[in-house]
């Protein structure tokens, strides 16, 4: 180097570009190894629950704390939150609630209740759905356990809610949730459509037991296109589970091995494939609201869909008469699909006893019948007062409620339906028959699960 | 200026300028350290544990990168991943020059298709996507109405595997009036005299093109092509707001498949390796660009 520069360097002090990266090398490596060893030397991963008192039976009225409700609702669903939690604080005034409304549903809004719980800041009451409480107490002791809240609560009879809201709600055999609503799936129907065709109701039938597989695809012929519309039936390929418990068929068993790929599950599946391939449904792989739009817009005489969507179609009702039954029996099974919707307690609140109280308030009764509007009844004694068997299109949600069911929730999260949607894609656009299709989804199940 | 003061104390003055001009950078650099280095570095920390966001982390070493070798989904999403971004590119770079060149000249209109070209890239991802979504609905979609007018059979576009990913790449046409404008001003910077020149000695349009064009484009090409490889491989919206990685998973690009994994699976140890091998992947392909750029990339001021 010669004199000058040597000078120029001194009198600036300007460092050499070797010098410069030199340094930030040595500074991004040491952060990268600090980082690492912090990483190694994180917990074991097991969480500490907090110990929590057992409910005692303590006076409503001198029952304190702060409760925070995670839960999604606008419009009159959230309407009706707020009624349940009027008469929430009508029984237990010195409890504070604080319902935080959300803007998505539970499964949109999921990964934010992952991050407020991994930054330590749960909600004390969650409004939950399906295999979240699975996930979230076999991932990470999230959810508290119910089973001696419910054993010392003498006014909470836990047989009166209906079988599949209760199995929904536990955990290896632990109650970790409270079923707060069930939707079991429908066949919406056109009733003018029906009318004109000179079919009979779907609903009438459902009642005198003959809405059955031969009278289900009579209705399906006679409306494709007829009068307009293009295809007899619509449904969404999301909703393939009920496709199969239709005639009995089954994806997961109870030890969680696959079965999509046995029994009456396949020729289900191979049935409702044919409905698209032979143009009397559309596709239903991309969603996007064009199979609910095509029967809104009186294309698609039938849609299949769950009971949550009854209510908005009373709201803004479309352009003819329209009406809903259960789904069809095949191979005379009666079987459905149910959406199972609970409320969980975070096991790190810090009032378990207002959280149970607010918890079992919701689920009671009084607390189901004012929800019922917007959401089916868990409970068989909210049933009448809810008017379920009154109202013309809710008139077979007992009979449903009875027969409905669940694929069983695993750790995975909503993996199995992943799998299952993947193998299925081919089969609906063609490229593959039920058979081969349910076989490769079962293969990608276990791969999934193991 | 005044060396004597910098002879007497210069490192208190050096200091001094330097805490200024630090100070000034300041927001930006915590900006930059809390919300980009500080979630990279942590990224990579948890790539070493099995970490189910509601649990704490648990040090696992290289399970994550080792479990990465037999993964179908992620051996998946790297193919649809790179076949994305190799056409994409080609799209972004090839098209996006050709219409520059078009639009290249003065005259009536020229400012009207030139905006045209442009507007596109204006509308966002979700309305794009909704858009395109509805014109290429299987059954009742604007495209399939016409093609049955005309005589020819109903496509599957996105409920197809085989056409959904080339469709998704040709959406991409949207997205590439930036491109465009970047090879616009850089076509209009060519000294006019080379063209001159060239054409005094019975150059035609392609020579002109390969041999003054191209050169003096290429600073831009190169930028447009580092440019279009980063967008590329972080696609998301569009197969998260088109087909959700369907259908049978020939969308499943590689970000959704850390989203699913991180948010659906919980499993942000595996996702954050995933999420490293894509930045190196990303990083590394920029480098090799780079690299070889001093082969086909001329600058006309060189700095020695």
């Amino acid at each position: 180097m010669d004199i000058q520069k040597q000078n120029q360097e001194f009198v600036l002090g300007q460092s050499t570009r070797r010098d410069f990266i030199k340094k930030v090398g040595w500074g991004v490596g040491g952060a990268l190894v600090g980082s690492s060893v912090l990483a190694a030397c994180g917990a074991d991963g097991e969480t500490v629950v907090p110990d929590t008192t057992i409910g005692e039976v303590v006076p409503a009225a001198e029952i304190t704390g702060d409760v925070s409700f995670w839960a999604w609702g606008a419009g009159l669903e959230g309407e009706l939150i707020g009624k349940r939690i009027e008469y929430f604080k009508s029984k237990y005034p010195k409890v504070n609630v604080e319902w935080e409304p959300l803007a998505k549903n539970g499964y949109e809004e999921y990964p934010a209740l992952l991050a407020r719980m991994a930054a330590g800041d749960p909600p004390d009451v969650m409004r939950l759905l399906n295999f979240q409480p699975t996930q979230l107490v076999s991932q990470g002791s999230a959810l508290l356990a119910l089973d001696d809240y419910i054993a010392a609560t003498p006014d909470f009879d836990a047989s009166d809610f209906f079988d599949v809201g209760m199995r929904g709600s536990k955990v290896d055999g632990t109650t970790y949730a409270i079923p707060d609503n069930g939707e079991p799936y429908y066949i919406y129907y056109n009733s003018d459509a029906f009318k004109a065709a000179g079919l009979d109701d779907p609903q009438t039938l459902f009642q005198a037991g003959m809405w059955n597989e031969e009278a289900f695809t009579k209705s399906i012929d006679a409306l494709t296109g007829k009068g307009g519309m293009k295809f007899g039936i619509a449904f969404e390929a999301w909703t393939y589970d009920n496709f199969c418990f239709m005639g009995g068929g089954t994806i997961l068993d109870s030890s969680l091995k696959a079965t999509i790929d046995q029994g009456a599950s396949p020729a289900m599946l191979q049935y409702f494939a044919d409905l698209v391939k032979n143009g009397k449904a559309p596709s239903p792989v991309v969603g996007g609201g064009a199979q609910l739009e095509a029967f809104r817009n009186g294309q698609a005489g039938m849609y299949l869909m769950g009971a949550w969507w009854g209510g908005s179609l009373d709201e803004t009702p479309p352009g003819f008469k329209w009406n809903m039954t259960g789904l069809p029996s095949f191979n005379g099974v009666r079987g459905c699909k149910i959406e199972v919707g609970t409320l969980g307690i975070s096991s790190q609140t810090k009032s378990p006893d207002a959280a149970w109280a607010f918890v079992k308030t919701l689920t009671d009764t009084t607390g189901m019948v004012t929800w019922s509007p917007v959401a089916t009844p868990m409970r068989k004694s909210a049933i009448e007062p809810a008017g379920l068997n009154k109202v013309q299109w809710k008139l077979d949600h007992q009979a449903m409620l009875e027969a409905a069911s669940f694929t069983p929730f695993t750790t995975k999260g909503n993996a199995v339906d992943v799998a299952v949607s993947a193998a299925l894609d081919l089969m609906w656009a063609g490229k593959s028959s039920a058979a081969d299709a349910t076989k490769e989804a079962a293969k990608l199940i276990t791969e999934a699960l193991n | 200026m005044d060396f004597s003061n910098l002879i007497r104390n210069p490192r208190s003055s050096r200091s001094r300028e330097a805490l200024a001009g630090y100070l000034f950078a300041a927001p930006w650099l915590i900006g930059l350290a809390v919300f980009q280095i500080g979630p990279l570095l942590a990224s990579f920390a948890y790539s070493f544990t099995d970490y189910p966001i509601i649990a704490k982390p648990k040090f696992i070493g290289m399970d994550n990168y080792s479990r990465m070798l037999g993964d179908k989904l992620f051996l998946t999403s790297i193919r649809v991943t790179l076949t994305y971004t190799v056409f994409s590119v080609l799209i972004y770079v090839v098209a996006s020059l050709f219409l520059a060149m078009l639009c290249n000249r003065s005259g009536q209109g020229v400012g009207l298709v030139r905006l045209l070209v442009f507007l596109p890239s204006l509308i966002p991802p979700f309305a794009a996507a909704v858009l395109w979504g509805w014109m290429f609905n299987t059954d009742f979609g604007i495209v399939n109405y016409v093609l049955t007018s005309i005589g020819l059979p109903q496509q599957g576009f996105f409920q197809s595997p085989s056409q959904a990913l080339p469709l998704t790449i040709i959406l991409g046409f949207w997205g590439m009036g930036s491109a465009f404008l970047i090879y616009l001003s850089g076509l209009q910077s060519v000294p006019t005299d080379l063209y001159d020149a060239i054409v005094i000695d019975g150059a035609g349009l392609l020579r002109k093109f390969w041999h003054i064009t191209l050169p003096m484009l290429s600073p831009v090409i190169l930028f447009n092509t580092i440019i279009g490889i980063v967008i590329s491989f972080q696609v998301f919206d569009l197969a998260w707001l088109l087909t959700r990685g369907g259908p049978a998973n020939s969308t499943l690009v590689w970000v959704l498949y850390i989203y699913r994994t991180a948010f659906e699976q919980f499993e942000m140890g595996y996702s954050s390796a995933l999420a490293v091998v894509l930045f190196m992947t990303v990083a590394l392909t920029a480098g090799v660009i780079f690299r070889t750029s001093r082969w086909w990339v001329y600058y006309e001021a060189k700095i020695d």
